[in-house]
């Protein structure tokens, strides 16, 4: 880019590029790189989850403009916090629809993001050249998720307390440091306060760090492309398009679609995906059910499954340490993900058996929501809109068979092999399908079957950069 | 179909989301029982002669000892009042305001009570939390978000307040109700309720009053459920005619590449 010459011929728009480049720097991403021109509608939910971020950081704005981070509390026993969200919900012109864009925004926000992810997953999108890609796209979910857990503290309702309570306290499984660095993070002994004040400071500032590891991203995919669904490198120019016009308005398509679904949750269910117990402000009394946001209930699940202490030879890791680094092991996991799978190929539409395992995995992470929301000793269920499917029952004796926890521990077992064993030995055992020649030729490699064309996968080199 | 059904069904993550959030019901012992209101669905509105009559309700059987103290008096101004000419709804709610005691501090620094003006917030009987735990061990919960702070909504208050069994063993300091099981609220409602009286002459049943006050804590809970509605129809159909356009667009453009495509090539593949 640098050095290119500026490639427009209005004369203002060239003189400011000249100047300042930064026009042809997004000029250039735009049109000059070459996209695979067969990515499918999974392949819109990156640039959603991107105009979510903005929107995430607009209606923040506005909302931190009226927001006060203050516990005290007034005659009525409302804490000042609580009060100024419901000042902005009730007294805000047009507060109400920021409160519930930004609070259902952030759900959206995860659905986009889930569905990314799932999507790398399945087409094999975090493999040789794109380990750095999706190594800054988990930094991207880490944030997220601590980025989600303070906004959600800042409500300071019942399940903001408990939320704000319970996750400082699992820092105190650090050996020797624990106890300080709880202190350090709540500012303090207690949950009050100092630490609604801190958690506002980096509610705010995290975001804006969220999107300089976006930016990133978009850099490191610009420089390595996009995967796609053949998980096969370009071959030649009849397999790529520029992302404009055709991926812009593919993206447009996608996201009207996308907005469509929110905008009308936010208008007719703006409750219907948060605790409605943290619409009571707190009285700092632990809720007798305590549970995160749907979008980080898998990791509470695998947070909380863990009530029971090993002993390592003399070494003893209590049951909440256990639990803290499951939990810390489950995201740590994703980031070695593209070492972890030894198999060349990418796409899961030419492995399937690797197919099998990944909805199992997918479902793994529904059942391990499911554990996180149900109560640890009692019998599982599914929930259905026609009533509880239990797949678990108590015994004569007491003892439940089926419990939440055991089916936690399961599946939780499930999520780890499914990394450690699973991927890397398919790669050595499992034989994939025939992978066509080129993105431009897949009808013709299919018909050919064992044809000269299309290299035989053993033999095959998907992971080779075409250039 | 119901529109909102419908929504639902469209994104498999949001259905997701429910189911996974459903589980929390358990908290409730008792059985809630769906009712109808006119509130819900995606053109549900309040009835403002309801929420007059659930005002009514709540001034006679709740504010003796919980608050609203979210609620402005200014905000009453939107229930719709039937005026003579002159008279606007705002004064109606000046009135009302007017008819509270507020307490202040006065200007020889002593504690003392006003009059309510509009943009006061409902007073508390009780005044604060500490004298509420020390006449009935525990504190009232404020009732402005009542309605939004418990899984079921409008159905679980209704249920509730209707599910009072005063011939049912009650446990020991407690009260029976059908859905919590055990309540530390008594039961508001008399036995006897023959001299009570609507003002609109609505016949006064246990479960009409219930449905009233109901309805009106789902209005202070909620007040802006209208506008949002509305606002809902409009952007959704904005956003499903834009939808419509963008995938007419999005096959125009793609024809028009894949026709180039065929024709040229595409760009040099720099990766």
């Amino acid at each position: 880019m640098a050095g290119s010459r500026s490639p427009f011929t209005n004369p203002f728009l060239k003189g400011l590029d000249e100047r300042l480049p930064v026009f042809r720097a997004v000029h250039h991403s735009m049109t000059a790189h070459a996209y695979p021109k067969n990515l499918n509608y999974w392949w819109n939910f990156g640039s959603i989850a991107g105009i979510m971020l903005v929107v995430m950081i607009i209606t923040g704005i506005f909302l931190a403009m009226h927001y006060k981070p203050s516990v005290q509390e007034d005659q009525y026993g409302i804490n000042q916090a609580f009060r100024s969200v419901e000042h902005i919900m009730r007294d805000v012109q047009g507060g109400m629809f920021l409160r519930y864009m930004h609070s259902v925004g952030a759900s959206f926000f995860f659905i986009a993001v889930i569905f990314h992810m799932f999507r790398g997953l399945y087409y094999g999108s975090y493999k040789a050249p794109r380990e750095l890609l999706w190594i800054l796209g988990c930094v991207i979910l880490v944030l997220m998720m601590g980025i989600a857990f303070l906004g959600y503290s800042l409500v300071w309702g019942v399940m903001s307390f408990a939320a704000a309570e319970v996750i400082t306290q699992v820092f105190t499984a650090i050996p020797i440091l624990g106890d300080d660095i709880l202190v350090l993070l709540r500012g303090g002994e207690d949950v009050d306060d100092a630490l609604l004040n801190r958690f506002f400071a980096l509610h705010f500032l995290l975001p804006f760090v969220l999107a300089g590891v976006v930016i990133l991203h978009i850099l490191t995919l610009q420089t390595v492309g996009s995967n796609n669904p053949l998980g096969i490198d370009l071959k030649s120019k009849k397999d790529t398009v520029s992302f404009h016009p055709y991926y812009t308005f593919k993206d447009i398509f996608g996201l009207s679609v996308f907005f469509t679904i929110y905008l009308a949750v936010v208008a007719w269910a703006p409750e219907r995906l948060a605790e409605a117990i943290n619409n009571q402000p707190t009285d700092y009394n632990l809720p007798s059910h305590i549970v995160p946001e749907w979008y980080l209930l898998p990791f509470y699940a695998i947070l909380k499954v863990f009530t029971w202490d090993l002993n390592l030879f003399g070494l003893v890791i209590t049951g909440k340490q256990l639990g803290a680094l499951a939990m810390a092991g489950s995201l740590g996991v994703l980031f070695l993900l593209p070492w972890l799978d030894t198999s060349p190929v990418r796409s899961g539409r030419f492995r399937p058996v690797f197919r099998i395992f990944f909805w199992g995995f997918v479902v793994c992470c529904v059942i391990l929501a499911l554990v996180g929301a149900q109560t640890s000793g009692e019998a599982f269920f599914i929930p259905t809109p026609a009533g509880k499917i239990p797949l678990g029952f108590a015994a004569e004796n007491g003892f439940v068979w089926g419990s939440t926890q055991q089916w936690g521990v399961l599946f939780t077992g499930y999520y780890f092999a499914y990394f450690i064993l699973i991927l890397p030995l398919l790669g050595l055992f499992e034989r994939p399908q025939q992978l066509p020649a080129s993105i431009s030729e897949p009808v013709l490699a299919s018909t050919r079957g064992g044809g000269s064309v299309a290299a035989a996968p053993a033999t095959a080199k998907p992971m080779n950069k075409a250039d | 179909m119901r529109f909102g059904t419908l929504i639902k069904s469209l994104s498999a993550a949001t259905a997701f989301a429910v189911a996974a959030a459903t589980p929390v019901l358990a908290e409730s012992a008792g059985p809630v029982d769906k009712q109808s209101w006119t509130f819900t669905g995606p053109l549900g509105h309040y009835d403002e002669r309801q929420l007059q009559r659930g005002l009514y309700i709540y001034q006679t059987r709740c504010q003796a000892c919980h608050s609203l103290g979210l609620v402005r008096f200014s905000a009453l101004a939107e229930l719709g009042w039937e005026t003579e000419e002159g008279v606007t709804g705002a004064d109606v709610a000046k009135a009302i305001a007017s008819n509270y005691d507020i307490p202040y501090i006065n200007d020889d620094g002593d504690p003392d009570t006003r009059p309510g003006l509009p943009n006061d917030t409902f007073p508390w009987n009780l005044e604060n939390p500490k004298r509420a735990v020390a006449t009935y061990g525990k504190a009232p919960p404020d009732l402005s978000t009542m309605n939004r702070s418990r899984i079921g909504g409008a159905d679980y208050v209704y249920a509730l307040l209707t599910g009072y069994d005063n011939d049912h063993e009650q446990p020991e300091g407690a009260y029976y109700n059908k859905v919590m099981k055990v309540i530390s609220m008594p039961n508001p409602w008399p036995e006897d309720m023959s001299d009570f009286e609507y003002p609109d002459g609505t016949v006064p049943t246990l479960e009409q009053q219930a449905r009233d006050v109901t309805a009106f804590l789902n209005w202070t809970s909620d007040p802006f459920l209208e506008e949002r509605h509305q606002w809902g129809i409009i952007v959704v159909l904005y956003m499903l005619a834009l939808t419509v356009l963008s995938f007419v667009a999005y096959r125009i453009v793609a024809a028009q590449v894949y026709a180039k495509l065929e024709k040229e090539g595409g760009p040099d593949p720099e990766h």
